[in-house]
């Protein structure tokens, strides 16, 4: 019970980060960390860790978006799927082409359903306002992908030592 | 007993030398020696006196080297502390001044107001703010909130229980009814422009308008009431043989540095 307590708090932290922090600053407030978490801990700790992870992010930043609520809790849970389906089939080693791969594919899929999503509750007439899909818009995809692609690319790297150093290889999934 | 006179004579040489060289000093005649002897002791002695004054000097200089160490970190604490408290009363001051110019709105035009702080951005859409009030505040959907006194910012898109979306006027999606103070009527549709300024479209060929002039809201829409200020027109963007006259604004504030803010809750004073 404690440890999901704490799976909690450290969710909310990361959508305070974002929403409150990030968001005040205009390179980082492109960078999406709340996405990268999620892929991240999927990729290493498994589906479960990164299913509960995806559920409580989506539950905390759905209260700050001007989609539905549930939404994006939707997105990050069908990203959890993605991610665990993609690193069992296919990419199936912990290796940088595959964090690589992994984040990128978890950008642009956040983005694709974002972009469904929002057009769909605008022509229902659930939402208010649509996303402006403008030269804007494209730029902040590319800075997002380019950001969250470096920062993976960090956090694996910082694995790759913590985890031969602390014997904890057996973390990283048919090495 | 001979020992005993052995004793005495020795005595009595050492006395008889020691008045001879006093005799010899006074004479001058031991001065040479007297000099070279004094000299190397004057050496041996300048020496000894910079050596343990330098270890005097140098322990004393450490004592205080510590002790300004010591004091120079607490001076550097210090100037950070004040630093922190310049910041903060900086930020009262900037949040008072901001408050003011509320009240006075408030009080100059008896609009229902709620204050209301930012509390960060929309992940997702861009021009956008999110504010720490919501439905528990009586805030709803397409109340303008506004900054100062009475310069409108954007309207409320998705009210949650605590905390709701503004939408920035900057937005493409953005559009409020405007007009200018000379006129009562509706004069145009302000459309934001890519997040960075605002275009006012539809504004009648006969209506006299010039660069620097004000842009305010008509009132047409039930919740944003007149006179709220949009911003200066910027560029008269349009031909003289188009049907309309089309116009660029410049906001009053910087969107970017909004903290406190006020939305005007007009749906209380139509119910009652």
């Amino acid at each position: 019970m404690i440890k999901y307590i704490a799976y909690f708090l450290i969710s909310f932290f990361l959508v305070f980060i974002q929403q409150s922090l990030f968001s005040g600053f205009s390179l980082l407030a492109d960078l999406n960390i709340l996405l990268i978490t999620i892929v991240y801990i999927t990729l290493v700790f498994g589906f479960n860790l990164g299913f509960i992870f995806a559920l409580f992010i989506g539950f905390g930043i759905g209260l700050y978006t001007f989609l539905p609520f549930g939404v994006l809790l939707l997105i990050f849970l069908a990203i959890v799927f993605l991610i665990d389906l993609v690193n069992k089939y296919i990419l199936t080693s912990f290796s940088f082409f595959t964090n690589f791969i992994l984040i990128i594919g978890a950008t642009i899929s956040y983005y694709i359903l974002i972009i469904v999503f929002s057009n769909l509750f605008f022509y229902l007439k659930i939402l208010e306002v649509n996303l402006n899909l403008d030269q804007r818009f494209l730029d902040g995809f590319f800075n997002q992908l380019f950001l969250n692609t470096l920062l993976m690319i960090f956090l694996y790297l910082i694995s790759k030592i913590t985890f031969k150093r602390l014997n904890l290889a057996f973390l990283i999934q048919n090495e | 007993m001979k020992s005993k006179k052995k004793s005495r004579n020795l005595k009595i040489v050492i006395v008889a030398v020691i008045i001879l060289l006093i005799f010899l000093h006074f004479i001058n005649v031991i001065n040479p020696v007297e000099n070279y002897i004094f000299s190397s002791l004057f050496s041996f002695q300048g020496n000894t006196y910079s050596f343990f004054s330098k270890l005097k000097y140098s322990f004393i200089n450490f004592q205080e080297a510590q002790k300004l160490k010591q004091e120079n970190q607490q001076l550097k604490a210090e100037i950070n502390d004040l630093l922190v408290e310049n910041v903060k009363w900086h930020n009262f001051e900037l949040e008072n001044n901001k408050l003011r110019e509320i009240l006075n709105f408030k009080n100059e035009t008896n609009q229902e107001l709620v204050l209301v702080k930012v509390i960060g951005k929309d992940l997702n859409k861009d021009n956008t703010l999110i504010i720490n009030q919501g439905k528990a505040s009586g805030l709803g959907v397409g109340m303008p909130v506004i900054v100062g006194n009475g310069i409108i910012i954007g309207k409320i898109i998705k009210v949650n229980e605590n905390n709701a979306v503004v939408l920035l006027l900057t937005d493409t999606q953005s559009k409020v009814a405007i007009s200018v103070p000379s006129s009562n009527k509706t004069a145009g549709l302000a459309q934001g422009e890519f997040g960075l300024s605002i275009k006012v479209e539809y504004i009648p060929q006969d209506l006299e308008i010039n660069e620097n002039d004000l842009i305010i809201t008509s009132g047409l829409e039930s919740l944003i009431p007149r006179g709220l200020v949009l911003g200066k027109i910027n560029r008269i963007l349009s031909q003289e043989n188009d049907l309309f006259k089309t116009v660029s604004i410049n906001p009053l504030v910087d969107y970017t540095e909004l903290v406190i803010l006020a939305v005007i809750n007009n749906q209380n004073i139509e119910n009652d």
